[in-house]
């Protein structure tokens, strides 16, 4: 309970400081709004053209934009700044500010940075790409907590993948780029499951879950998939917990503070 | 007209210290490697239902990602964050009691950066083309790469001046990321990268623009449909949008000198 006492504090804090740059705000809405609009376009581009890609209509292409987008967003805005600040603070020895508050610390690192204004601007973009492909295809209502379940365990999921790539700064000290690496390999998710095939699908779904993320809540939402895809979603989250508790212990413990 | 030597200078330093942490660099690989490994999965079900999409079928559609993801990877859009912060921070100062241009300065340093990016980024794209070989089409005439190449690194600076014009804002706002990552990503989108810009609509606007010189419009040199009778003419609109750009920096600089107040050296 304390721990979550902490980070709303932080979030109302960070609240605060971010709503002092306005003309900023609207500028990264813009940003995400384009990123939007580019993957809507490239579907309606496809979608004027074939009926389906891979037996995946123009609802289900555009709820994938729009999920992606929802997803990228509240990890982006709640965890990405502060996950990132890891390898900074491992590089200059400065990790002992975090290590020593009586909240574990890589829930309070995760938080540090987050700009819950962003949340609030740039949500709706998604929601809205979502919104639109759902009056193209009304779901059942039931689906809609499965689909809410789903991107749930997806952004703890892509939350987990990016708190273990950035684990890796205890080894690697400047890893600047290391960071498009996860950002690159979310380029995956932005596509249908449907156009990988075999093992390398198979691949995408469980060691590297990328068509976890924003696949399966649409398949959830839209294309009447089983539940069970819950537990598949589950599973891989508490494979990469325990992965990024592992690299946690291990970073730790050659972790050498600069003192203070 | 300042001595060049600084230029050059920064250029070198600024390499040596790029190269100083290689795993970096190896990083930024996955930049060309990933995208267009992922859209080939994409395009090869669509295009294998229909033939061609406008002008492209699977071999260009492959060609033109591969090769456009590369020129857009490796072009600075959004110059050096460093600039916009030095600004607001007002450690401007600093690069102002230099007898060298900060523009120039600052260009020379991104070029210094890049070079190590860009060979390593070669030998990517170039496994990726090897990996999609029964589709990526290699263009043999020497004359259409070199072209593509240079158009391409006069978008280089064009992007980079474009970035740099978005970090002055600094002066007048309190902080310009959001400019810069707006930046970003539309130049990124508005020079091809996302999808080609003759399949959208409203094609003429957005080949109008000056960001299809750093993706869009080599990559199309490369896939030789851009006649050597046309190049030149590209070459003066390339030259005229810089100029232009130079001529806004300028002004820009100026004006934003004169509200700056930092901090003592």
């Amino acid at each position: 309970m304390g721990a979550l006492r902490v980070i709303k504090e932080l979030l109302k804090l960070r609240f605060q400081w971010e709503l002092a740059f306005r003309i900023d705000a609207i500028l990264s809405l813009l940003a995400s709004l384009l990123y939007i609009v580019g993957g809507v376009l490239l579907f309606e581009v496809i979608y004027a053209r074939v009926e389906s890609i891979g037996g995946w209509g123009r609802p289900e292409g555009l709820a994938l934009v729009g999920t992606l987008a929802l997803l990228l967003e509240l990890e982006g805005s709640l965890l990405r700044g502060g996950l990132q600040h890891l390898p900074s603070l491992v590089h200059k020895g400065r990790l002992e500010q975090y290590l020593l508050r009586p909240v574990p610390a890589p829930l309070l690192l995760a938080f540090s940075k987050a700009i819950p204004t962003r949340v609030i601007w740039r949500l709706p973009l998604g929601v809205v790409v979502v919104a639109y492909a759902l009056s193209l295809a009304p779901p059942l209502p039931e689906r809609l907590l499965f689909y809410s379940l789903s991107i749930l365990i997806s952004l703890g999921i892509y939350a987990l993948m990016v708190f273990c790539l950035v684990c890796l700064s205890f080894w690697v000290i400047e890893m600047q780029n290391l960071f498009w690496v996860i950002y690159d390999l979310v380029e995956f998710a932005r596509y249908p499951a449907s156009v990988y095939r075999g093992v390398f699908r198979l691949f995408l779904s469980t060691v590297l879950p990328l068509l976890v993320l924003a696949n399966f809540p649409v398949q959830l939402l839209l294309r009447g998939d089983s539940p069970l895809l819950l537990l598949h979603q589950f599973l891989v989250l508490l494979g990469f917990w325990g992965l990024g508790w592992a690299l946690w212990r291990r970073g730790l413990q050659r972790y050498q503070g600069a003192g203070g | 007209m300042h001595d060049m030597r600084a230029y050059k200078s920064a250029f070198f330093l600024q390499m040596q210290s790029t190269l100083c942490y290689r795993a970096n660099i190896l990083f930024y690989l996955t930049a060309v490697l990933i995208p267009p490994l992922a859209i080939f999965f994409l395009w090869r079900t669509v295009l294998g239902e229909v033939d061609a999409l406008g002008a492209y079928d699977l071999g260009t559609m492959i060609t033109y990602y591969v090769v456009v993801q590369f020129f857009i990877a490796h072009t600075p859009f959004s110059a050096w964050v460093e600039i916009g912060e030095s600004i607001r921070d007002g450690s401007l100062t600093l690069w102002l009691v230099r007898p060298a241009n900060h523009y120039g300065l600052y260009l020379g340093r991104l070029l210094g950066s890049w070079v190590p990016f860009w060979l390593l980024g070669l030998g990517g794209t170039a496994g990726v083309a090897a990996l999609l070989h029964r589709y990526f089409q290699f263009q043999t005439d020497p004359v259409l790469i070199g072209a593509a190449v240079l158009m391409w690194l006069g978008g280089v600076i064009l992007g980079f001046t474009w970035g740099y014009m978005l970090n002055l804002v600094a002066f007048w706002t309190e902080r310009a990321t959001g400019m810069v990552v707006l930046a970003e990503q539309a130049a990124s989108f508005l020079a091809g990268g996302v999808i080609p810009l003759d399949l959208l609509p409203l094609q003429e606007l957005w080949l109008f623009l000056p960001f299809r010189f750093a993706g869009w419009l080599p990559t199309q040199i490369y896939l030789g449909r851009v006649s050597r009778s046309e190049l030149p003419l590209e070459f003066l609109k390339l030259l005229i949008w810089l100029m232009a750009f130079c001529v806004l920096v300028q002004w820009l600089w100026r004006r934003g000198l004169r509200r700056f107040a930092g901090v003592g050296v």
